[in-house]
């Protein structure tokens, strides 16, 4: 380059800038969707035998595609921006990411990936005793969902029934995804009874990825087929279980947050669950809940149950290339009522909360999708 | 007057460090004026960028930055772009700014 006078040079001041934006600090943000990870050895102090000599290291899941194909990089893509094994590492890194309170997922257990129903119960037990033992303790500002064991819904309503009034726990982890049957149907009843005596939410996030043993994904080759477009299709397809076999007639006051299974397709599958519905309702008095009830159709139709009792975390939030069809998805989808911030740290695909400032999104709009809508719909305090 | 003559009046430049402040495969980040940019070195070279990635808004240089032949991936989400011409490497027409860099005696030198 043509150099200038050394003269008119000035030394440019050598920072660490921080990507987050600041003014999060002022929305008492709630991150609903942030993953953690004990040390297994810590964890395997609070399993009951024979469990706790047995399992020496962690159980084989049903994953058989590794991201590190698709990353470049070693591992699951699970710890790409770090890993949050204590209380102390929590409280860390959700300073650092402009979060007030967290919701912590015990995504990395995997439970439904499992194909031991004695142990995913043994450790969901262990690591929701983990949670009252040593990390709730720590800050109110740690919220947990309770660990359970939903395939084996009468276990899994016996594990929520035990730590539920531990205000500790606000929600219920569930998981979409692999080759069993959709969580809306009536055999996970057990499970909805049990948050809806305690007043919890029930969550369903992507996980168990098997998906490419479904028969709706044979065939995927890239991580992008399999994450980012199969898991769309698979919440689509448990959300459509909830609502078409009846679960919140059943359950009026259950509240449900689908987490990383997208939201933009909402327009489409309420459109399309409505005429569906209306067109072809004569199976509906089949379904075991409507049998049970004596009932012949829904109690609405179907789009109307998401305002009513389904709620998306927002990671990961799509912007699409014209940023002005951004105003009009979240018009469209309701957005600002609809989504619950989620960071999804620390995961690769982390979602800092730098989208919400888009000038876009109303200031009233923005204190909910950052605070509001979780704190209304969690309901205990958080 | 062309079009961009004003731009280049107010074009400075900076010293952003000495030249063993930058280690191979390694990046800093530096205030010049209102703007954050990098200076990464790969395979000798030095290069500026600007610093914030225009995904998801990450700082390029901060975290497990990976620097390697001739491109920085973002420590958040793995984007991989080119130092030399600021191209994405899977979508060339996705783009981070360049600065020019150049070295005097000691000192790194960027124009911004």
């Amino acid at each position: 380059m043509n150099v200038m006078s050394k003269d008119n040079r000035e030394h440019a001041k050598r920072i660490h800038p921080n990507p987050i934006d600041p003014r999060a600090h002022n929305y008492k943000v709630v991150d609903t969707d942030f993953h953690f990870l004990p040390d297994w050895q810590a964890l395997r102090k609070f399993m009951k035998e024979p469990f706790r000599t047995e399992l020496t290291k962690y159980p084989p899941v049903g994953s058989d595609y590794s991201p590190q194909y698709a990353i470049g990089i070693e591992g699951t893509g699970q710890e790409t921006q770090g890993r949050a094994s204590t209380a102390a590492d929590i409280l860390r890194v959700i300073d650092e990411i402009g979060v007030a309170t967290v919701i912590v997922s015990p995504g990395f257990q995997r439970p439904q990936s499992m194909y031991h129903p004695a142990m995913i119960s043994a450790i969901a037990s262990a690591y929701n005793d983990f949670l009252a033992a040593e990390v709730l303790p720590a800050s109110p500002r740690i919220k947990c969902e309770i660990m359970v064991n939903h395939r084996d819904p009468a276990a899994g309503a016996a594990e929520i029934r035990r730590v539920a009034r531990h205000p500790g726990f606000v929600s219920v982890y569930t998981e979409f995804g692999g080759n069993y049957e959709p969580i809306g149907t009536a055999k996970h009843d057990p499970i909805y009874q049990a948050a809806v005596d305690n007043d919890l939410v029930v969550t369903s996030h992507v996980g168990t990825f098997y998906q490419q043993m479904s028969p709706l994904h044979q065939g995927t080759r890239t991580w992008t087929e399999l994450v980012g477009i199969s898991a769309v299709s698979i919440s689509m397809a448990y959300v459509g279980s909830m609502i078409l076999q009846g679960l919140f007639d059943k359950f009026p006051t259950l509240r449900v947050i689908v987490k990383e299974g997208g939201f933009w397709w909402l327009p489409e599958f309420m459109a399309r669950a409505d005429d569906y519905y209306l067109s072809h309702p004569g199976d509906i008095k089949l379904t075991e809940r409507k049998l049970e009830a004596g009932e012949q159709f829904l109690g609405k139709l179907p789009s109307e149950y998401f305002d009513s009792n389904i709620r998306f975390s927002s990671q990961p939030v799509c912007f699409p290339r014209n940023p002005k069809h951004f105003k009009l998805l979240m018009e469209l989808c309701r957005g600002e009522d609809m989504l619950l911030y989620s960071s999804d740290w620390p995961h690769a695909t982390f979602d800092p909360l730098n989208w919400a400032f888009d000038p876009s999104i109303s200031e009233e709009g923005r204190k909910k999708i950052l605070s509001d809508n979780a704190r209304n719909w969690f309901r205990r305090p958080l | 007057m062309p079009a961009n003559a004003a731009e280049l009046d107010d074009m400075a430049e900076y010293v952003v460090g000495k030249v063993n402040d930058i280690p191979e495969g390694k990046g800093i980040a530096v205030e010049a004026g209102r703007r954050t940019i990098a200076v990464f070195r790969s395979a000798g070279k030095l290069y500026a960028v600007a610093n914030k990635c225009p995904h998801k808004g990450a700082s390029l240089c901060d975290g497990e930055v990976v620097v390697k032949d001739g491109i920085v991936r973002c420590p958040w989400h793995h984007w991989n772009w080119q130092l030399g011409d600021g191209k994405l490497e899977a979508d060339p027409r996705q783009s981070l700014r360049t600065f020019e860099v150049a070295v005097e005696g000691d000192d790194v030198v960027i124009r911004v």
